[in-house]
């Protein structure tokens, strides 16, 4: 039986609203699949207008594989920084397992310097393999690597000078590491896909959780976030900021935000699918999703009156919606923007301020 | 409950494990787990995501159940408590993932499943 959550936002007004991407690549006006180079500068563009429209965050996860433009999104995110003034800039995952935290916080402070303050990381042990062979670490160490660097994360994060030691990497002897950041304090959260260990990691460090939650009912995540409420308890850390990361699509009409998203949806996940050894998928199985699982695709309302439920359900304070998967018109990708911001958030705020 | 109902225990507490004793919980089975650490780590994830589950030792949850699911990565099936195992019903529920297991020709050989090879070395 899932315990009852205590809802994390106090105010309809204080949940946050995220855009997240991979950079997948997205077709031009004529139907021809972008370049890795146009998708990344698609991006920017976007991040401008979600910007511009008051969306909140902009997150942009990692991955090394030829269907996604984005593997240092960093450099993106210091890109978006110069062109925009209010979002904030967030990485949706950092795999921090194949990766420094020495170097992650290098990058993200100098994104903070160039946005006066608007970065923040994710961090995360990764859903795809790819990065583990490129930069030379053991797939197999992957649970140590990203223990132990969760740990240094946390102590570089505190901008002081670190002295540690562990297996994965070179000792510190009161390391100092730069640029300090003119807050003192980079927002991190750690995104986890539904292992325990990950749920109790986040709240030992007192870091911000992210459910990524990309199929399935989003109730299933109820007890990983009274989990993460009671691990915080227990380090006497704080559990008050929990978001969740889903995918979806807004068009003005649910049949043709069902008719854009279906065909990149499959491409997307069947791309994936072949070198994870998943069945294709099928179209029935994806309008099961759209009803009831976690894909917030459809009309302004029909998005709006589905991510209220999530997030009342999950007590939730923020929402990141990921647009635009697998090989969808740029276009669809702008309108997308512009009904999520001008439509679906005001409309989720509404929703939830009537109950 | 009846006297007959079986025990069930559940070697890994990862992904699968903890569906798969939430859902033998949910069916009024007797449910004991281990994960790849002493019980103590797994407790408090237990005690909220599955409650009713007792976590034990591997070797306690193989000699104490009267069906044993194994629901840990596969590379570790030859450290399983093959002793506390005899006799016992037990349904292998790991799959090769070579990129965590290893590039390893035995587990990935189409002519037999790796299943196969598990109750080989349970029947030493």
């Amino acid at each position: 039986m899932a315990t009852q959550p205590t809802s994390a936002a106090s105010k309809s007004s204080d949940i946050l609203f995220g855009l997240d991407s991979f950079g997948d690549l997205p077709t031009d006006k004529n139907g021809d699949v972008m370049s890795h180079a146009a998708a990344i500068r698609q991006v920017v563009s976007e991040a401008m207008l979600a910007d511009k429209l008051g969306i909140d965050v902009i997150a942009l996860g990692e991955h090394h594989r030829e269907d996604f433009s984005i593997s240092s999104p960093e450099t993106v995110l210091a890109g978006i920084a110069t062109q925009t003034s209010r979002i904030k800039l967030a990485s949706g995952v950092t795999v921090l397992s194949s990766d420094d935290p020495v170097r992650v916080f290098e990058r993200f402070a100098t994104v903070d310097a160039l946005s006066n303050g608007r970065a923040q990381i994710i961090l995360g042990r990764g859903s795809f393999t790819e990065s583990f062979p490129l930069f030379g670490f053991d797939l197999r160490n992957y649970e140590q690597l990203f223990e132990e660097r969760v740990e240094l994360m946390a102590e570089v994060l505190k901008e002081k000078p670190v002295t540690w030691k562990g297996s994965t990497r070179a000792a510190l002897d009161a390391a100092d590491v730069f640029p300090k950041t003119e807050s003192g304090r980079i927002h991190t959260s750690i995104g986890v896909g539904g292992s325990p260990q990950s749920v109790v990691r986040a709240a030992k460090y007192g870091f911000p959780l992210m459910l990524a939650v990309i199929g399935g009912s989003p109730e299933r995540f109820v007890p990983y976030a009274e989990l993460y409420k009671q691990a915080a308890a227990e380090y006497d850390t704080s559990s008050d900021e929990i978001g969740i990361h889903s995918p979806g699509f807004i068009a003005e009409t649910d049949e043709e935000a069902i008719e854009i998203a279906w065909p990149a949806h499959k491409i997307n996940f069947d791309r994936i699918g072949k070198s994870r050894g998943w069945p294709p998928v099928r179209r029935d199985h994806f309008l099961e999703e759209v009803k009831h699982g976690s894909l917030y695709i459809g009309s302004p309302e029909t998005v709006a009156q589905k991510m209220a439920r999530t997030i009342k359900t999950l007590g939730v304070n923020r929402f990141d919606l990921v647009y635009g998967g697998g090989p969808m018109p740029a276009t669809a990708r702008t309108r997308m923007i512009e009904l999520y911001a001008t439509q679906v958030i005001p409309r989720v705020r509404e929703l939830l301020e009537e109950t | 409950m009846t006297a007959a109902r079986p025990t069930i225990g559940i070697i890994g507490a990862g992904k699968l494990g903890v569906v798969l004793a939430q859902l033998a919980l949910a069916a009024r089975y007797e449910v004991r787990i281990a994960g790849s650490g002493s019980p103590h780590a797994i407790g408090l994830s237990m005690r909220v995501l599955a409650p009713g589950a007792q976590t034990m030792t591997t070797i306690d949850v193989a000699s104490s159940s009267d069906i044993v699911i194994l629901a840990l990565p596969l590379r570790n099936y030859q450290h399983l408590p093959v002793d506390a195992l005899a006799d016992k019903l037990v349904i292998d529920a790991m799959n090769y993932w070579w990129e965590v297991d290893g590039e390893n020709p035995a587990l990935s050989d189409p002519a037999s499943s790796t299943s196969e090879l598990v109750q080989e070395h349970l029947h030493k």
